[in-house]
């Protein structure tokens, strides 16, 4: 069962995926120019939404999961006044030999966005960072951006020493204005 | 003129002295005067008037009674002697005239001796005139010729027609001497008969029934024998004479068996080791009279020793005996059994057959029997001579043993016949070496250890059989393999050789062909291959399962060694051969009745490096019937960071806790001695010590130093 849960700039507190349960977080991150003299653009509340972080704990081989998630534009019926680019990243360990993708819905089309696999760099950290290509949203109406994270734990590592594994994953928006040329 | 002859000595000189006067007035010539006959011998109807050197053999059956006399009344002599020569050959003029010993004559003289005889008279005449008269070769043969027949010790020189029997146990040759002195031996010949014939009989046969006597005579049918001789001199004088009954008869040995049975060892030489057994039918079943007061003894060569068991079987009365030599005291006259014998005697050492206890009876000892029924004596016993109770160190060649019957008064009257006895010999040692065969056990098998509680299957090429020793290139026997068959023995041992009880082998199947093995009430595997004794090789299969398996971890081993049992299972005991196959029992997990499981709170397994002491709460559930029992706690940290290698390696647990430890060994740590059913651990963890990456704490639930059960906690630090 899928719920979607809009995220609308200003979400509080993050989200924990158990078992059957999805549920989606996005945020973004916009930094807001603070001699900006336009309306519109991305509203969202630094304390809370900054990442959504999803504790993978006692996944199992064969297990898929999809999380949902959105980016919108509109913030409590605030639109950004301007058209906003943003990037998602996807950090995590990858101790557990998933199948990490993004897709973007698009109706009942699924554009496939990116694989996080273990071909991206590792930070200081040791997190593998997988950037999201830029999208852009636009500001004349309200928008949303429909994504799903699916994780799958193929059936190949059904072996024991796969058990009771944990890993994590953490996605990040960042947005900015979108600065058209002659203007 | 008529000289006088004086002596030849002085006619050399004087030739005319030729003339001699007889009644001393007639002159003759001295020639003449000597060739005249003065006197004659006379003999029977013979006579004799000169000296002759030519002898004519004259021969007298009566006494010879001579006289000498004149030849002439009216010329006497004056004196006559005689002198008796026994010499064949006439004597010499100078023989003659040395003769010292002349005998006066005076009347007649008789000899009655028998022999050959020249009788030499010396005449005197009135002129003293000495002429020598001799007769011829007189020979006075009055009887006939001496005859003797011999065979062995046994000599016989008349006719007799009292017998006694003369057993002999093998051909014989028997030799017929004559001797006749006097006229000499004409013809020797013999007639053979079972019969007691007289003179009559004898002369009644024809010349056919009489074989002339040129070399021994050979006795070589079995039957009875009266030998007679029949000699003839030159004079014919006829001479008889007779043997005994000569009784070429006796048992048959019909087998000599090394062993008791005639299949065991077929073709093979009687050598036989100390230990051994060797089995013998003797049969004897001819005509013949009823024997009472008979019996019947078992002869042997040497003096069995102490603890030999003798077994009679008695085919015709259907009766098992046995006796069992119960001292070295020599009870059986082999040390005198040669008394007044000669140097070619060899000892013999007797064992009545009224020794023997019949088998299945109550103090009964073998009764004599005659055996004879209808005319005929019907005899068949099976000696069963049994060595494996002795303690014979002694090497022994050509034994022999046989029977005998003896009469009532020990005096041997039939033998065993001496070409139906087969020797066999006996040794305890061969080089100071025990003489004894032994079995072997050898296999090919690499050697790698069987991993007990794991699925596996080994394979190992086992040859087994029996080594006899040799003597000169003949082998040895040893019977005490016979009808045996040679099984495996196998036990699992311990370190310290202890036997494995079976219970632990649950999992262990041992196979030989298509059979499988396991282990009797004493954990040992017998395995019966088959074969009886001889050589072979078999593949045994042991296979192993995963398994929950008890035995404490270490090294352990299979022996497998071989033995001869008659069902080939049940053996008295191991050859000295001992096969050892390496087992490796390593149980980090056993598999019992145990509930164990360890909670920790989700939230703490993503741990934030920044955190700085974190406390971590594990609830420990543990149920299990251990001795001692225990749960033990460990970190490891992931090795790689990736998803495809899922190693960890221990790091020290304190270097990442503050919290007070109890050290079980390097870098693993008590959580609790006394485990209840269910346990609170806790752990404060220094958060910064941690590295950005996966790690686990592993929980060991143990009995004493064995693993029980494990559970692997992880958690990561971001």
């Amino acid at each position: 069962m899928k719920r979607r849960i809009y995220i609308i700039l200003l979400i509080v507190g993050s989200l924990i995926f158990c078992s059957g349960i999805t549920y989606s977080i996005f945020h973004s991150n916009v930094i807001l120019n603070a001699n900006d003299q336009n309306i519109a653009k991305f509203i969202f509340n630094a304390e809370n939404l900054d990442q959504l972080e999803l504790s993978l704990v006692d996944l199992n081989p064969g297990d898929i999961k999809d999380y949902f998630f959105a980016v919108s534009n509109s913030n409590t019926g605030s639109l950004s006044d301007v058209l906003v680019e943003y990037q998602m990243t996807l950090t995590t360990y990858h101790l557990v030999p998933l199948s990490i993708e993004l897709y973007k819905l698009n109706g009942e089309d699924r554009e496939w966005i990116l694989t996080c696999d273990e071909s991206y760099t590792r930070n200081e950290q040791n997190e593998l960072i997988c950037n999201t290509p830029i999208q852009m949203m636009g500001y004349t109406a309200e928008e949303l951006d429909n994504y799903v994270l699916r994780l799958e734990f193929p059936n190949e590592y059904n072996d024991e020493m796969y058990a009771n594994l944990v890993d994590f994953i953490n996605i990040e928006i960042k947005s900015w204005q979108k600065v058209e040329e002659g203007d | 003129m008529f000289s006088e002859f004086i002596d030849f000595d002085d006619l050399a000189i004087n030739s005319q002295n030729v003339w001699v006067f007889e009644q001393d007035s007639l002159p003759i010539l001295f020639i003449d005067d000597l060739n005249k006959p003065l006197a004659n011998i006379h003999v029977s109807v013979y006579s004799w008037n000169n000296l002759s050197y030519d002898l004519s053999p004259v021969k007298l059956e009566d006494n010879i009674t001579f006289s000498i006399e004149e030849a002439d009344d009216i010329v006497p002599f004056r004196e006559a002697y005689y002198y008796i020569s026994n010499r064949a050959t006439a004597l010499t003029k100078d023989e003659i005239l040395q003769i010292d010993s002349w005998n006066l004559y005076s009347e007649v003289v008789q000899i009655t001796e028998e022999g050959t005889y020249v009788i030499y008279a010396k005449v005197i005449d009135y002129n003293d005139n000495i002429i020598y008269i001799n007769t011829d070769l007189l020979i006075l043969d009055l009887y006939g010729a001496s005859v003797d027949i011999s065979i062995d010790n046994y000599s016989w020189p008349d006719l007799r027609d009292s017998l006694d029997y003369i057993y002999i146990d093998r051909p014989k040759q028997v030799a017929i001497e004559a001797n006749d002195a006097v006229s000499g031996v004409a013809s020797i010949k013999y007639y053979i008969t079972d019969q007691i014939l007289g003179i009559s009989d004898l002369e009644q046969l024809n010349d056919d029934n009489w074989t002339t006597y040129s070399n021994p005579i050979l006795i070589n049918q079995i039957g009875t024998s009266v030998i007679y001789a029949k000699v003839v001199d030159n004079y014919d004088h006829v001479t008889y004479a007779n043997t005994d009954y000569l009784v070429f008869d006796g048992y048959t040995i019909t087998n000599l068996i090394i062993g008791r049975n005639a299949n065991s060892y077929l073709d093979a030489d009687p050598y036989i080791t100390n230990k051994s057994t060797i089995t013998l039918n003797i049969r004897y079943n001819r005509p013949g009279i009823e024997l009472n007061d008979h019996t019947h003894n078992l002869i042997s060569t040497i003096l069995l020793p102490v603890n030999t068991k003798i077994t009679l079987i008695d085919h015709i009365m259907e009766k098992v005996y046995q006796y069992q030599i119960s001292t070295a005291e020599d009870l059986y006259n082999y040390h005198n059994s040669c008394e007044g014998q000669g140097p070619e005697c060899i000892k013999v050492a007797t064992y009545p057959f009224t020794l023997f206890r019949e088998v299945g009876a109550i103090n009964k000892s073998f009764v004599e029997s005659t055996y004879y029924q209808a005319g005929q004596i019907d005899e068949y016993f099976t000696i069963i001579l049994d060595l494996s109770k002795t303690n014979l160190t002694t090497n022994y060649s050509n034994v022999t043993l046989f029977m005998e019957l003896h009469d009532e008064n020990g005096n041997k009257v039939r033998p065993t016949l001496y070409e139906t006895i087969e020797p066999f010999h006996v040794y305890a040692d061969v080089g100071g070496q025990s003489a004894a065969a032994n079995l072997f056990l050898t296999t090919d098998y690499s050697g790698d250890t069987i991993i007990f509680n794991s699925d596996s299957i080994s394979n190992i090429n086992i040859t087994s059989g029996l080594n006899y020793q040799y003597i000169d290139g003949i082998k040895i026997i040893d019977t005490t393999y016979e009808d045996k068959n040679i099984g495996l023995a196998i036990k699992l041992v311990d370190s310290a050789g202890v036997t494995i009880d079976k219970e632990y082998l649950r999992s262990v199947i041992f196979k030989v062909g298509d059979n499988e093995y396991y282990p009797g009430n004493d954990s040992i595997v017998r395995i019966n291959l088959n074969s009886g004794i001889a050589t072979v090789t078999k593949t045994l299969s042991i296979a192993t399962f995963e398994h929950n398996c008890k035995l404490k971890d270490g090294t352990y081993y299979f022996k497998i060694t071989n033995y001869a049992a008659v069902d080939g299972y049940y053996y008295e005991s191991l050859g000295s051969n001992e096969l050892t196959i390496p087992v490796s029992i390593s149980n980090d997990q056993i598999n019992i009745d145990y509930r164990f499981d360890v909670m920790m709170d989700d939230n703490a397994r993503i741990i934030n490096k920044a955190s700085g002491l974190v406390n971590v709460t594990f609830n420990i559930l543990q149920e299990a019937e251990l001795d001692n029992p225990n749960i033990r706690v460990s970190l490891y940290q992931k090795d790689q960071l990736t998803a495809y290698n899922q190693t960890y390696s221990i790091v020290d647990l304190a270097d990442y806790v503050n919290t007070p430890l109890i050290e079980y060994v390097e870098n693993i740590y008590y959580v609790t001695t006394d485990p209840a059913l269910y346990n609170e651990f806790s752990l404060t963890l220094i958060t910064n010590n941690f590295d950005y990456t996966g790690y686990k704490l592993v929980f060991d639930l143990c009995d004493g130093i064995k693993k029980v059960g494990t559970i692997e906690k992880y958690f990561i630090v971001k």
